[in-house]
């Protein structure tokens, strides 16, 4: 592992500055670019291959995309789409050692992680091909364009996007003696109703993840943003609001904990994170998960069978409202992309009405797209309080270091979780470890 | 002339493969060591030099417990790997019915490729939805499922996967080396009046000596620097019961965004496996 990392000769050596020294030059070449591309005929006869990624799983990106590739294939012939998967797992990782050997696909997945990539100038800003392509830029839902902004620019046009959510289980409910029609509204009710439904069914009532993952910071992030009434970051300032709402801070470091204090668990909820109780609450092992949209394609079949037994509801409310996170994902074009234009042309292919809710319906995505609202498929009963979540959310971390301070927080949390440290101790060491690497 | 030639032609057989090798590890190596002295990261590469800055982790409390926990990662990984490899391989050298199936048997683990063993550990130590759970608590061995991956049992957890995956090279190497030893060897012990823990303390592994040392060399080497089984399980969680050397240097190129420190550790690492490799070959040489 070490010598493959260390070999990698990019790391220094680009042939092409990582940095373009003036955004404004930069913006002007793109709009050049562009120019240039509407004066070439339609149907240029230059053999062009773009490379196209997606990260997750292969067995679900490939029936999603490949479709879609050989159709735009078909109408371009003189594009050619080779199509590739990242895993989760290995995301960071790879795209770092891509965009260090400058193979960082031409249309490609991006997240939170993309932030440090826009900060170090690989990903080309899109914000001129949104002003540019009005009709497209005007079907996005406006505040999924703002939240995807980083400095004002739009680095990646946002196709995945989920906020947290309560997902609970009717029969579950029953059981228990509360009322389905009822979910719990407040932070307090949550573990109220989880306490309730293990007293009297035996069956958890909360799946709880204190696994160090980035999962728990957002549902961290949610909680503090709920009773705060502000998110953990301060985008336009750069640093974390802990210092600015630290009874909040500590009373939801506090409320994490008392997840794990009381019973209202599965087992051993450090091995898990808080995606991992999908299976428990699929096999109705679990009365509530607190998770997002992306959870729907594995209780597909269940919420298809008309029983509407597993029901979703908003994330519960803290002191200050409710304001969970929401994680936006899109599609970027690399800096050193050969063909910008070409690349998104694609990216307006892949994000038609058709296409963007096919890859949302079968991934498990918000609709994000005005004109996919009222399409037959988002209309079903566990939709609605999902797509409102957007309207009670707020952004992930946008810094460069976001990974670094999203697995800070993680460990943190998890060590408070699980009673190692006091909600004061991770107040301070959250504070002091991110403002050391951030300042 | 001719001389000169003559004397130059294993030189030149063996250039190629010099030639291949300088490039394959020669040059990561000399960016480790030139990253190890500079402040750098994967993508913005070199920044600049900053002395022995990187290797600051040397006094930070937290590195000595992650060289705690490498060093009992190691030796009871190793300890494990040649206390359960000899067992088996004493065993499969004896002519029991069904031997060669039981030698294919014991050789899988070490043909699964082991992100694939991480995967399959991880889901069938889960508390919840797990396998060996699921029959500890129908058997009535246990109450409540075991926490295979919490803090407690973590490193144990990781350590008998590492036993489980590198016990199989050992049992190979002693099966083939049993091979090399006559049997008039053994006639000759039993006839002298030696016992059966006899033969084997006082003439087996004396024998086998040369092949357990290099054995004992790659496996202690292996151990350490292997990452990905580790991360696959716990990433070296939770609250750091795992953090070995190998997720530390990951942690620090890919989460922290210094490969300069990250290197730093790695010399450190490379140092300490080329310390011990010196020291047990020649431990073999005074043997021999």
């Amino acid at each position: 592992m070490m010598t493959t990392m260390l070999a990698c000769g990019g790391a220094g050596k680009k042939e092409e500055p990582a940095a373009p020294a003036n955004p404004a030059k930069q913006d002007a070449q793109t709009a050049d670019t562009s120019q240039e591309a509407d004066q070439k005929d339609a149907s240029s006869d230059e053999q062009i291959t773009l490379t196209f990624m997606r990260m997750g799983s292969p067995e679900q990106a490939t029936p999603i995309f490949e479709p879609i590739i050989k159709q735009y294939e078909e109408e371009h012939p003189n594009i050619k789409i080779d199509f590739s998967v990242i895993g989760w797992a290995e995301a960071l990782t790879k795209s770092k050692l891509l965009f260090s050997s400058g193979q960082f696909p031409d249309v490609g997945f991006m997240s939170q992680i993309g932030y440090e990539f826009a900060e170090q100038g690989l990903l080309l800003d899109l914000t001129p091909y949104f002003e540019k392509d009005k009709e497209f830029a005007e079907n996005f839902t406006p505040s999924v364009l703002e939240s995807v902004k980083y400095k004002d620019k739009i680095y990646w046009s946002p196709c995945a996007v989920g906020a947290f959510s309560l997902w609970y289980n009717a029969d579950i409910f029953k059981q228990a003696g509360l009322d389905p029609e009822k979910p719990p509204k407040t932070l307090d009710e949550l573990l109220d109703y989880a306490e309730t439904i293990k007293q009297k069914t035996g069956i958890p009532g909360l799946a709880v993840g204190a696994k160090a993952e980035s999962d728990l910071t957002h549902v961290f992030m949610s909680v503090y943003a709920s009773n705060a009434g502000e998110s953990l970051w301060n985008s336009s300032e750069q640093r974390l609001t802990f210092e600015d709402h630290k009874d909040a801070a500590i009373k939801s470091i506090a409320y994490m904990r008392e997840m794990v204090e009381r019973d209202i668990h599965q087992p051993n909820p450090i091995e898990i994170d808080f995606y991992g109780g999908r299976p428990l609450f699929r096999d109705h092992q679990v009365g509530m998960i607190l998770d997002g949209v992306w959870a729907l394609k594995e209780f597909r079949s269940q919420l298809e069978d008309g029983t509407e037994t597993l029901r979703t509801a908003s994330f519960p409310s803290g002191d200050a409202g409710c304001s969970s996170l929401m994680g936006i994902g899109g599609w970027a074009i690399p800096s050193s992309c050969e063909h910008p234009d070409e690349a998104w042309e694609f990216i307006k292919y892949l994000q038609n009405t058709e296409n963007q809710s096919s890859h949302g319906d079968q991934w498990g995505l918000l609709p994000i797209l005005k004109s996919q609202k009222e399409l037959p498929q988002y209309q079903e009963y566990y939709w609605e309080p999902l797509i409102n979540q957007t309207e009670t959310s707020h952004g992930i971390i946008a810094h460069p270091e976001t990974t670094f301070i999203e697995t800070t927080i993680a460990q943190q949390i998890s060590d408070a979780m699980m009673g190692k440290q006091t909600p004061e101790e991770t107040f301070d060491n959250i504070v002091k470890t991110v403002n050391d690497k951030i300042n | 002339m001719r001389n000169i030639g003559k004397k130059s032609l294993p030189y030149r057989y063996i250039l190629p493969a010099v030639i291949f090798l300088t490039i394959i590890f020669g040059i990561p190596l000399v960016n480790m060591i030139w990253y190890a002295f500079a402040d750098v990261d994967i993508m913005s590469g070199f920044k600049e030099w900053v002395g022995l800055k990187n290797f600051s982790f040397l006094i930070d409390p937290e590195f000595r417990k992650t060289l705690l926990r490498t060093l009992i990662w190691v030796i009871f990984g190793v300890a494990g790997i040649f206390i359960y490899g000899m067992s088996v391989a004493l065993a499969l050298n004896k002519p029991i019915p069904g031997r060669n199936l039981f030698r294919i048997l014991v050789i899988i683990p070490w043909l699964i490729p082991h992100a694939f063993a991480g995967t399959i550990w991880t889901w069938m130590l889960n508390s919840n939805t797990g396998l060996v759970n699921a029959v500890l608590m129908k058997t009535g061995l246990v109450s409540q499922p075991v926490s295979f991956l919490g803090e407690e049992l973590a490193m144990a957890t990781v350590i008998f996967i590492r036993i489980w995956k590198g016990a199989p090279f050992l049992i190979m190497s002693l099966l083939s080396a049993f091979q090399t030893i006559p049997v008039e060897v053994e006639e000759a012990a039993t006839i002298d009046g030696a016992g059966k823990i006899q033969y084997f303390r006082k003439v087996m592994v004396p024998l086998l000596k040369p092949v357990l040392v290099s054995s004992g060399i790659i496996l202690t080497a292996w151990t350490i620097t292997i990452f990905d089984i580790v991360y696959i399980i716990t990433k070296g969680g939770p609250s750091h019961a795992t953090e070995i050397l190998s997720i530390s240097i990951y942690n620090k190129a890919f989460i922290d965004n210094d490969l300069g420190a990250s290197a730093a550790i790695s010399l450190f690492a490379m140092v300490f496996i080329i310390v011990l490799g010196y020291l047990q070959m020649r431990s073999q040489n005074k043997v021999e």
